[in-house]
């Protein structure tokens, strides 16, 4: 073991500048969620009185989690390894973080499945706007416009029936999706530095100032003639009025636990692989830090005030409440209706849906990354070929999810499973292994290694005692709240269960994939004399 | 169901945005503009 050594078992690719890699993970963690999903969950769950337990798990889950995961994956990359499976095999001493490390490539491969298809929706609603918009008659009745919403998004996402897309002649939309799968493979083939840094330097700004653009409009707003009478103030107060009743609702506190992790992209196997190309003497702490604040402006300042506002000035309460069951209703659905009402609403829904297309391709280029860094080291082929492997492996995801349309259930269900709760699961396998397996005082030497600022004492103790518990609270909450329901829908009758049950196959067969390639990439690297099991110090 | 925004949330919107704009603009600047650091110079060398 002794004489092992430490060299990389494929080329190493290295980030341009510091501020390329906080955007670059800034832009995976900012997404639809923060737009669309944040608002609803507010509003859902006390207004106001929701941003206290939110900034709580903030503070003691998502931050201190996600500096973890920096040292993680910078420490890994020292020793030659960019795979979730490698680095937690190191941090956890032994193939059996090895294994649970296969979670941190399926997680970004089985959400890019389905996230694909949700940014093609994005682009497909950018074309109809700037065309003409989606056929909405403002002047109809709300049921009307409601019908009309429902049935533009059945029709594009292939809602009503398997197969809807392609069969009868095939939809605008599956062309929509071929040009942004392609546009993502492009980037992720033009490597780190020249692909997914310099989009995101780009795409980041841009919403920003497209976010605020918006922003600036919806804070103006009249209340329109023959629509609802309410303010800005009515829908401000809808979103932020607090109610402390909700916070002796333990869901309440699901919630929020919720929101911010899933939000900051903890766990997600993303920032563990873009911390790996990292030097010993890059700064991870003031990164970390500086990403998910990035990630707290988009969500908090732009998601918290424009689409809730607008939505109740427009529309009223009554249809934003129906909005904010699910990302894709308020979006997809209930924003169309106030763009048909506001004045020159073809031209800001445009700029919405980009805003939401931007937000959803910096997300989904960071999801093919971790598997083809996994696919180089373990089976030593180069970009073209690991590339190439990624590609067919995700459009054969997105050939399923496509094809199984009816009622978005195989979409559904790997949301929930690998984007829901495998996250979980990975978040509290670093947790564990960086604050007990490693240790929680030389994980935070080593987070300080090349630290422009210091981690403050206290999350000493927030690492190795609070966070792991919180985790294990918000574990066992999802368990007894929202697990049930899916396992009802997975091992009961009908037509939901049987495609429920065909995508768990097809998640299988990939979970099987990836093990298979551990499997081989760990005999690889254990030839090439590579510290698989973390008994040795890491190189500068 | 329905109120002008309130006192209370007001505070509790403009406290939220203010601590989300003064943390990422703090960020910002530490990462864009970093504190000069004197070059060390070996012993025995320098003024």
């Amino acid at each position: 073991m002794t004489n092992q050594t430490q060299q990389s078992p494929a080329p190493t690719q290295q980030w341009g500048s510091r501020l390329g890699v906080i955007l670059a993970v800034a832009g995976s963690a900012v997404g639809l969620g923060n737009f669309l999903r944040f608002p609803g969950n507010a509003a859902e769950n006390g207004g106001g009185a929701f941003m206290i337990p939110y900034f709580l798990a903030l503070v003691l889950l998502g931050i201190p989690i996600g500096w973890a995961e920096w040292a993680m994956g910078r420490y890994g990359g020292r020793k030659g390894f960019h795979g979730a499976p490698a680095i937690l095999g190191v941090w956890c001493k032994g193939p059996a973080g090895r294994y649970l490390g296969v979670l941190g490539v399926l997680i970004p491969l089985g959400v890019y499945f389905y996230y694909v298809l949700i940014e093609s929706w994005c682009l497909y609603y950018v074309f109809q706007y700037l065309g003409g918009g989606i056929g909405i008659d403002p002047a109809a009745a709300v049921e009307a416009q409601v019908k009309t919403t429902h049935g533009f998004f059945a029709e594009v996402t292939g809602a009503n029936a398997n197969g809807a897309l392609l069969t009868n002649g095939v939809h605008p939309i599956v062309w929509t999706f071929l040009v942004t799968a392609a546009a993502n493979v492009w980037f992720v083939y033009r490597g780190l530095s020249k692909g997914i840094e310099t989009v995101c330097k780009y795409a980041m700004p841009v919403m920003a100032i497209l976010g605020l653009v918006i922003l600036a409009r919806v804070l103006t707003l009249d209340p329109p003639a023959g629509t609802t009478g309410q303010t800005v103030s009515d829908g401000l107060g809808f979103l932020w009025n607090p109610n402390f009743d909700k916070l002796a609702d333990f869901k309440t506190w699901l919630a929020a636990a919720g929101q911010i992790f899933f939000s900051l992209s903890v766990g997600f196997g993303v920032i563990i692989n873009y911390a790996s190309y990292m030097k010993k003497k890059d700064d991870v702490v003031l990164s970390g830090l500086t990403a998910s604040a990035t990630n707290e402006f988009f969500e908090v300042v732009l998601g918290g005030l424009i689409t809730i506002t607008a939505s109740v000035v427009f529309v009223g309460v009554a249809l934003t409440m129906q909005g904010t069951g699910g990302t894709m209703s308020l979006g997809f659905k209930t924003l169309p209706m106030v763009f048909a009402q506001m004045p020159a609403g073809n031209l800001f829904g445009a700029a919405f849906f980009l805003i939401l297309f931007l937000a959803a391709i910096t997300s989904s280029l960071s999801m093919l990354q971790p598997t083809k860094a996994w696919l180089e080291e373990s089976l030593g082929v180069g970009a073209k070929t690991s590339t190439t492997i990624v590609t067919f492996w995700g459009l054969l995801g997105n050939a399923f999810v496509l094809w199984h349309s009816r009622n978005l259930i195989a979409l559904d269900t790997i949301d929930f499973w690998v984007g829901t709760f495998f996250i979980l699961v990975v978040a509290a396998v670093q947790i564990i292994a960086f604050g007990w397996i490693f240790g929680v005082d030389k994980g935070l030497a080593e987070a300080h290694e090349g630290a422009t600022m210091r981690i403050p004492p206290i999350f000493r103790f927030v690492i190795k005692y609070v966070a792991p518990l919180y985790l294990g609270v918000v574990i066992a909450g999802f368990c007894v709240f929202n697990l049930p329901g899916y396992l009802t829908t997975l091992f009961g009758d009908g037509a939901d269960a049987a495609d429920a049950r065909l995508t768990w196959l097809f998640l299988l067969a990939t979970i099987a994939g990836l093990v298979a390639v551990t499997y081989v990439g760990a005999g690889r690297m254990r030839r090439l004399g590579m510290d698989i099991d973390g008994r040795l110090p890491a190189k500068d | 169901m329905l109120a002008t925004l309130t006192a209370l949330g007001w505070t509790f919107m403009l406290l939220s945005i203010g601590s989300v704009c003064v943390l990422t603009f703090w960020c910002f600047k530490k990462v864009l503009f970093p504190p000069h650091e004197e070059p060390k110079l070996p012993p025995g060398l320098g003024p």
